[in-house]
């Protein structure tokens, strides 16, 4: 009976209950959004990040490093030379030194060159074939998979750089090996090819590497040895002096159109596994784009990084520190929306409090009534505050409702745009804490005329009809 | 049964008000009339237990309400007294039937569907139960509204102006029904009014000054 009398009068006078339902809904739904998309950010950023202590590249932005070279959603700041690369990775306080090597995209999923220590940082897991072994084999992650359509031993073109629309590389097809699992890390959105494929296909002539195993140092001689000395020179020079958004292409590299965003090139392994490549055959034109340093103490991140920072022409960066950086600057604009989320939901308070305030006039005759009938003053009290906490109940359901379907919705656009996929969620901690306010403020919007009907004067209420 | 002994009831040190005794039992309906302002509602209020006196007692079924506390007061009202008022009031937002039932709920008892229909049918509502209460006659809302005051079992039933807002043939009929169902439902009725034409059916009234 109680439930069909606040749910009767609930509906009896709609449009304010409508009204204050709506704002609820939009402030609920905004907040627990952002809350969940923020949330999902920052896990992913951070599940990302992995062993990752220190990502070194091309001088330039240290935003822009860690984006490109860790979560791969930025161009690349540039190359490095792998001499230089090699000078410091011997350094005691480096446990792990992995490689990567930019150039082409497929369908906008990037390439990398890598090696299989990469794969093993994220554990990886195949669902079929296996890691690369050979030149133009390629590893591919399940969003790759699906938005290509690839099982192995499917052949693929690439595209230089990143874009969707550049040069694509006619001569070369990438063979498929492998295909992962999903993992929700980046590995899902990236192809996967051992680096001497990278250096093959941007120089354009050679093709002539055998097999590159990738899990052993030692690999490198042989694309090393098939990189040609012409471009050389000019690859030494252009670096050095690289602006940060420029990109270093050695000549060979830059007869792509497309390529806004750099034009890596050929890398032979380098890898923290003492190479038996002895220095003095490196070519100086052997690029990597950056490398993923793990310490095996915090004492590298200390000197390290001013080391390399100071003393060479490369940067380090440290992924973490950027991240937070980001998710700084991010805050800021979330804070505003949650401001004025926060405001929506004070107005719809207030919009709770004004209908019930306003019907409670009407219903003043009601009420006596259902006191003269023998109802008492607390059972008056706790209807009128039901009513504003069923307001408010609901406004929060809607408002949840809302935000998952905001989620679906930024999910199928995000991930179109920026593979960037939006988990299922369920209701979380944050949202219960959201729920707890949202009951205050009905609470507290339905507090005063609750107590105006626990005074009611029935006697003067009924008489004065 | 209920019964006065020297009721007093004052709103401030100027109006004060003083009633004579009377008494009243199921097969004795009461009438109290007198004109405006001589203290009929609030003698209503008393009796409802809504005021309580400033001197003297009302006595309902050996009950004295104004020694009961709140709370006590409030349940006892929704057990022992029905109200029917001039003009019938309803929550606007349920049915008549939810109307009905609302006395019963309010009391305290469980809704009695069955015998909320074999009183609606009674006073010729039956009809009507699932409309709106906006959408009846105004002689079927004070149907309503005895039925609804009928529906606990009152040992009391108070009517406050029935009469008033009626023509002449409704005036009768309502009257006849509200001493009928008093009858039937075993509770004394006192009826407060200003109405000249209720006094004929009365032989048991006191007069206000």
């Amino acid at each position: 009976m109680i439930i069909r009398i606040i749910f009767r009068n609930l509906v009896y006078k709609p449009l304010g209950t409508i009204l204050s339902i709506l704002l609820l809904m939009f402030g609920v739904g905004i907040i627990s959004m952002l809350l969940v998309v923020y949330r999902q950010a920052e896990d992913k950023f951070n599940n990302d990040l992995k062993d990752i202590d220190l990502v070194v590249g091309a001088k330039g932005s240290p935003l822009q490093l860690v984006l490109s070279a860790v979560y791969h959603i930025d161009a690349p700041t540039g190359n490095i030379l792998r001499s230089d690369a090699e000078k410091i990775i011997h350094d005691p306080l480096i446990e792990q030194a992995i490689p990567l090597a930019y150039g082409d995209s497929y369908k906008t999923y990037p390439i990398v060159g890598t090696d299989s220590s990469f794969l093993k940082m994220y554990g990886a897991a195949f669902r079929q074939g296996n890691i690369f072994s050979k030149t133009l084999d390629a590893v591919v992650g399940s969003n790759v998979a699906l938005a290509g359509n690839l099982k192995p031993g499917d052949l693929f073109l690439g595209t230089h750089g990143m874009g969707a629309r550049g040069h694509v590389h006619k001569e070369f097809q990438y063979k498929v090996v492998g295909i992962l699992q999903p993992s929700g890390s980046v590995l899902d959105n990236l192809v996967l090819t051992n680096i001497a494929t990278v250096w093959t296909i941007h120089h354009h002539h050679h093709d002539n590497d055998g097999d590159d195993d990738d899990n052993t140092a030692g690999t490198a001689p042989t694309p090393a040895g098939a990189a040609t000395t012409p471009p050389a020179a000019s690859s030494v020079t252009t670096k050095s002096a690289t602006p940060p958004s420029a990109s270093i292409t050695p000549s060979p590299l830059t007869t792509s159109p497309g390529h806004a965003t750099t034009g890596p090139t050929i890398t032979p392994r380098s890898h923290a596994v003492p190479d038996t490549t002895p220095t003095d055959t490196v070519k100086p034109e052997d690029e990597l784009t950056a490398l993923l340093i793990k310490f095996r103490s915090p004492m590298g991140l200390m000197t390290l990084p001013r080391i390399i920072n100071e003393t060479t022409n490369m940067q380090a960066a440290s992924p973490a520190l950027e991240i937070n950086r980001l998710f700084d600057l991010m805050g800021i604009g979330i804070t505003t929306m949650q401001a004025i989320a926060f405001a929506i939901m004070l107005i719809s308070g207030l919009s709770v409090f004004i209908s019930l305030y306003g019907r409670l006039q009407e219903r003043k005759y009601e009420l006596a009534l259902a006191r003269s009938m023998g109802s008492s003053r607390l059972r008056l009290f706790s209807m009128v505050l039901a009513e504003g906490v069923c307001l408010s109940l609901a406004g929060f359901m809607a408002g949840f409702l809302l935000s998952r379907l905001g989620l679906h919705l930024l999910d199928s656009y995000a991930a179109g745009n920026y593979h960037i996929g939006l988990q299922k969620q369920g209701f979380t901690a944050e949202e219960g804490w959201l729920l707890l306010m949202t009951f205050g403020i009905g609470v507290t919007a339905s507090l005063i005329p609750a107590i105006k009907a626990f005074r009611l004067n029935i006697s003067k209420t009924l008489a004065h009809d | 049964m209920v019964e006065s002994n020297n009721l007093t009831f004052s709103y401030n040190t100027d109006t004060v008000f003083a009633y004579p005794d009377f008494y009243c039992t199921a097969d004795r309906p009461l009438l109290i009339r007198g004109r405006s302002g001589s203290g009929k509602t609030t003698l209503l209020h008393i009796l409802a237990g809504i005021l309580r006196p400033s001197g003297g007692k009302v006595i309902i079924n050996d009950v004295n309400p104004a020694a009961l506390s709140a709370a006590q007061l409030d349940k006892f009202r929704g057990r022992n007294i029905g109200i029917v008022y001039q003009r019938a009031h309803f929550m606007a937002a349920l049915s008549v039937f939810d109307n009905i039932l609302l006395s019963q709920y309010f009391s305290g008892q469980r809704p009695d569907h069955p015998q909320a229909k074999r009183i609606a049918d009674r006073l010729n509502i039956g009809h009507l139960l699932k409309k709106n209460p906006a959408q009846l006659s105004q002689g079927e809302q004070q149907r309503v509204s005895i039925a609804r005051a009928l529906l606990p079992g009152p040992k009391l039933l108070l009517a406050d102006e029935p009469t008033s807002s009626l023509d002449d043939d409704n005036c009768d009929s309502v009257l006849h029904l509200l001493k009928e169902q008093s009858v039937l439902s075993r509770s004394a009725l006192i009826i407060v009014t200003h109405d000249q034409r209720v006094n004929q059916h009365f032989s048991n009234a006191i007069r206000l000054i």
